[in-house]
C-alpha cells in the first residue's frame, strides 16, 4: 500500500496550500471594532504639527478628553494612596516598637 | 411622405429588436460580468446628471463641528466602511464582489467629475445619495431610517475621512462609554436640530 506522489500531484497540492490564505481575505476585516478610542495613543502623538482648530483634533480632544482625564485621576489617586498606604505602614512599624 | 414612413419603419424595427433583445435574456446580469463601455458611460451620465439635478438646491449647513465627526464616524464605521473602505485599506470582500465597485471615500480623488475643490457641491451630492441610495447599486437609501441630522453627520465626516490616519479614524469612530447605540451623545445635534438642508430636499430631491 505504498503509494508515491507523482511529481504533477504534488505541485498541485503545493499550489492549493499556497492559494488558499490568497484567496482568504484577512480575517480582521470580519472581527468586530474595538469599542473603546485607543486613546492612550493619543498621548504618545506628536502634537507639535497639529493645529488644535482642526476638527478632527478638537473632536479627538473630546472623544479622548473625559477617558484621559480619567485615567489621570485613576492615577494621582493610586499615587495617593499607595503614598498614604506606605507612610500608615511606617506608622505601624513605628508604633511597633 | 415617404420618408416619414421610413423613418416610422426604421424606428419600429429598432424598438420591435430592442424589446426582442430585452425578452431574450441575452444580456449578462451577473456582477462579475462588467458592462460594455457604451452601457456603462450611459448608466453613469444617467446617474450623475439625475444626483446633480436632485441635489442642486439642498443647502449645505456648517460641517465643522467635531460633535458630528464623531456622530458620523461611527456611523461610517458601521454601516458603510465595509464598502466604501477605511484609511489604509485597499478593498474588502464588498469593494470586490459589488457592480459598479463602490467608490473609495478615503481617497481624494476619487471625486466622480466634480471639481476636487467643490466641496459643498460634494457634500451635497454625499448627503442625497445617502438619502436616497442609487438603484441596482447596492446602495441602500438610509433616508427612511436616518433623520437628516444623523445623515449631515456622516457628511462632515467624509469630509475629513481621505485625510485621516488609521490612528484617528479609530478614535473618531470606536463607540464611547457614554454614546447611546446610535452613538449619539444627548447633546449632538442640539446646535443645529433639522439642518438648513432637510427643508430644501424634500422639496427638491424627487
Amino acid at each position: 500500500m505504498n503509494r508515491h506522489f507523482s511529481p504533477l500531484s504534488t505541485g498541485t497540492l503545493l499550489v492549493a496550500l499556497y492559494a488558499v490564505p490568497a484567496l482568504a481575505h484577512d480575517p480582521q476585516q470580519h472581527q468586530a471594532q474595538p469599542t473603546q478610542p485607543d486613546c492612550s495613543a493619543m498621548t504618545e502623538m506628536d502634537k507639535s504639527p497639529m493645529n488644535t482648530n482642526d476638527p478632527v483634533m478638537k473632536a479627538m480632544q473630546q472623544k479622548c478628553g473625559a477617558m484621559l482625564g480619567q485615567e489621570k485621576h485613576d492615577e494621582a489617586a493610586g499615587k495617593q494612596d499607595s503614598g498614604h498606604r506606605s507612610s500608615s505602614h511606617a506608622d505601624d512599624h513605628q508604633g511597633a516598637h | 411622405m415617404g420618408a416619414l414612413k421610413t423613418l416610422l419603419l426604421l424606428g419600429g424595427i429598432v424598438a420591435a429588436g430592442a424589446g426582442g433583445f430585452v425578452y431574450s435574456g441575452w444580456y449578462p446580469m451577473g456582477a462579475d460580468v462588467p458592462h460594455s463601455q457604451p452601457v456603462y458611460w450611459l448608466l453613469e451620465t444617467l446617474r450623475e446628471r439625475s444626483i446633480a439635478r436632485a441635489s442642486r438646491d439642498i443647502q449645505v449647513p456648517p460641517l465643522e463641528d467635531p460633535q458630528w465627526l464623531l456622530a458620523g464616524g461611527a456611523d461610517y464605521n458601521e454601516m458603510c466602511a465595509s464598502c466604501h473602505l477605511k484609511p489604509g485599506g485597499r478593498e474588502t470582500d464588498m469593494s470586490i464582489g459589488l457592480y459598479p465597485a463602490p467608490p473609495n471615500l478615503t481617497d481624494h480623488s476619487d471625486s466622480h467629475g466634480l471639481e476636487p475643490d467643490d466641496a459643498e457641491a460634494a457634500a451635497r451630492r454625499q448627503f442625497w445619495i445617502i438619502k436616497h441610495g442609487i438603484k441596482a447599486s447596492g446602495m441602500p437609501a438610509w433616508g427612511p431610517t436616518h433623520d437628516d441630522s444623523r445623515i449631515w453627520a456622516m457628511v462632515a465626516f467624509l469630509q475629513q475621512l481621505p485625510e485621516l490616519t488609521p490612528l484617528q479614524y479609530q478614535i473618531l469612530t470606536a463607540r464611547g462609554v457614554n454614546e447611546d447605540a446610535h452613538g449619539h451623545s444627548s447633546a449632538t445635534f442640539s446646535s443645529h436640530g433639522s439642518a438648513g438642508g432637510s427643508s430644501a430636499d424634500q422639496n427638491h430631491a424627487h
